[in-house]
């Protein structure tokens, strides 16, 4: 382990790598701290930059990016109550108020300390955690990978708000159906591509997360032109605690980067699930649950600290088993399709300077964050006073170029505007867009697993209960798959106290 | 009628059209007698979807509130999704230039801004530093078929 961290030392700290962790860091921050732009946005505006790098620079270019970003929507929570990130909602419960009352430098600063030592505790339980994993995984078969992975698709929706249960499912499917497009490697055939020469390599994973995130984010900004709120007070900005508000948020930031990277190994679940749960917890701990809601930098500390340490901890099953476990980590996993790798076990034996660099790149993001972004936020935050009608065009333009610039085929184009219309039209009805982004990069995945143990179990369907993992995870899902549904039908039939599913 | 319900009906569609469509993937005789071939899995998502879906239309779901619909700025949104789609139609024969500049000042215009000098200050130094940038790092971006018409013409 002593090895891999010095190898991933070794690889960050040459000039080129440090300075790609701050640009990431600064840009993430810039990008994440706009409204509605959140860091599968952001990565997914960086992914063509980093097609010029080696894949190691790559990730730690996007590992900068997606720290930073969920730093920036800690920012635009705090100072204008609107999180660029739905991991950072949490944090407007306090923060917002805290800026009202003039301590939005206290506030800042809280969340950014917070961050910091939530990432420091969960970067620790990765390096600790990782390696055991990535060995234990290396037993994997295509049986096991495969229930894995209807498992993490499953938990996708389970941990979806109240009454999107079935909209998260339904949006899991149509990814999948979509990953479908294009030609079958395994038998050379053209599935959906209606003749069109442009499909036949399929829909690429960039324009899916760029016109589902980042373009339907740039319109719903112009959707919602009267509902937002983008008075900056930039008086006053001062960063200094007392020692008695430091002794108040040690222990609270200890439990809830315990509990975040906890939360975030779990596929599905993430940032935003870690920062309410980090939130309620401590509310319900604190004596003065009142002042919740209020201005309490208690109410800060908690869901920042448990957010990064989620964002942290959501890279375990993406380094280890190669899985996503977000829409975020699923960027950043077809981020690694394309330069090549496959991520993995094997990554930890095969590329052990990727594997390494991003922990370390990581941890190096946090310190970044704390000792340049922190000082810089009053001068960086000028940039939501910025008009949307210069802002909102060029987010399409940077959106539209990304897109065309990996294939220069404008067909991709016309086919982004089609699919963010589309997206459009189903957030406004509240269907999340993470799950079809999950279900498009995890199908291919999960279609060659599934042929692979078919093949292997000479198409027999006992592979299903063979192995004692399959059997595991397959239960699990099940059991993930019917507690909403069992929930649903004992409030609604038993209990009488209708709810949504 | 519930915007819910109306959704899962539109996916009922889409899902069963989908797995009518799966029969028409190519299968040679040797695939056709394999258990997992290329249609399987997408009569697997096809039947899955139409049970989601369905379990959509029939659950009660309060749907979204149509009110709120009509409180939203359509006519911009839907006028950006028209120029995208018609930045893109032109990309190729205007360049990259030429029909990003177009783009971003008539997109400034249609989200309000009227000050012609703010909207060329704003396009021109972009577009410019991006087409740098992207030949700093070897990136060509097509002049476009006017361009080359025009100092076709020139030279002739």
């Amino acid at each position: 382990m002593l090895d891999g961290l010095l190898l991933g030392l070794q690889t960050v700290l040459t000039f080129e790598n440090l300075i790609l962790v701050f640009a990431g860091c600064m840009v993430g921050t810039l990008i994440g701290m706009l409204p509605g732009l959140g860091p599968i946005s952001a990565i997914a505006l960086m992914i063509p930059i980093t097609y010029g790098f080696d894949p190691a620079s790559g990730m730690i270019l996007l590992a900068g990016v997606y720290y930073g970003a969920i730093f920036g929507g800690s920012t635009s929570s705090i100072l204008i109550n609107a999180p660029g990130v739905a991991g950072t909602v949490a944090t407007a419960f306090d923060g917002y108020p805290m800026a009202q009352k003039g301590q939005a430098g206290k506030a800042l600063a809280t969340a950014a300390y917070a961050s910091f030592a939530g990432g420091t505790i969960a970067t620790v339980f990765l390096v600790l955690a990782a390696p055991f994993l990535a060995e234990l995984s290396l037993g994997f078969q295509s049986a096991d990978y495969f229930a894995l992975m209807v498992l993490g698709l499953s938990m996708v929706a389970a941990f979806s708000p109240p009454g999107e249960y079935l909209k998260a499912l339904l949006m899991t499917c149509f990814g999948l159906a979509l990953s479908t497009v294009g030609t079958d490697l395994s038998a050379g055939v053209q599935r959906f591509t209606f003749g069109r020469m442009d499909l036949i390599d399929g829909i690429s994973f960039l324009l899916l997360a760029m016109a589902t995130f980042a373009l339907s984010e740039a319109i719903m900004m112009v959707l919602k032109r009267g509902q937002q709120n983008t008075q900056v007070n930039f008086s006053s900005i001062d960063m200094r605690l007392t020692a008695a508000e430091v002794r108040t948020i040690v222990p609270v930031i200890s439990r809830s980067s315990i509990l975040g990277f906890l939360v975030g190994v779990l596929p599905g679940a993430g940032a935003t699930i870690a920062s309410f749960l980090a939130y309620g917890a401590e509310r319900s701990l604190a004596h003065d649950k009142a002042t919740f809601g209020t201005g309490n930098i208690k109410g800060i500390a908690a869901p920042e600290a448990a957010n990064n340490a989620a964002c942290t901890g959501s890279f375990v099953p993406l380094l280890t088993l190669g899985i996503p476990g977000s829409g975020t980590t699923a960027v950043l996993l077809g981020a690694l399709i394309a330069y090549g790798i496959q991520p993995g076990p094997r990554l930890f034996i095969d590329e052990p300077e990727i594997f390494w660099s991003v922990i370390v790149s990581m941890y190096f993001g946090n310190l970044i964050l704390l000792f340049l972004n922190l000082p810089l936020i009053p001068y960086i935050a000028r940039l939501l006073s910025i008009p949307r009608q210069f802002l909102i065009p060029s987010i399409m333009f940077f959106s539209l170029m990304g897109v065309y610039l990996v294939s220069f085929n404008t067909f991709d184009i016309q086919m982004m505007v089609v699919i963010a219309s589309i997206a459009i039209l189903l957030r406004l009805m509240d269907f999340p867009m993470a799950p079809l982004l999950l279900g498009f990069i995890l199908g291919g995945m999960l279609e060659d697993n599934l042929r692979r143990a078919v093949t292997i179990s000479n198409g027999e369907l006992s592979f299903l209960w063979e192995r004692p993992t399959t059997l595991i995870l397959l239960t699990l899902t099940l059991l993930v798959l019917t507690s909403p549904l069992a929930r649903y039908l004992v409030r609604n039939i038993l209990v009488r106290e209708p709810r949504n599913l | 009628m519930n915007s819910t319900r109306l959704t899962g009906i539109i996916f009922l569609l889409l899902f069963s059209t989908y797995g009518f469509l799966t029969t028409d993937i190519p299968l040679d005789l040797f695939s056709e007698e394999e258990l997992f071939n290329a249609r399987s899995l997408p009569y697997g998502i096809a039947a899955v979807g139409s049970f989601i879906s369905l379990l959509v239309i029939l659950l009660p779901s309060p749907g979204t509130q149509w009110q709120t619909w009509l409180a939203l700025d359509w006519l911009p949104a839907i006028l950006l999704l028209l120029l995208m789609s018609l930045y893109g139609l032109v990309f190729e024969y205007l360049g990259f230039v030429l029909s990003t500049i177009i783009f971003l000042i008539t997109s400034y215009a249609v989200l309000g801004e009227r000050r012609i000098t703010w909207m060329l200050l704003c396009s021109i130094p972009l577009v410019l530093g991006f087409w740098l940038l992207m030949d700093f790092l070897g990136i060509y971006l097509d002049p476009g078929e006017l361009f080359h018409s025009l100092t076709e013409s020139a030279d002739a």
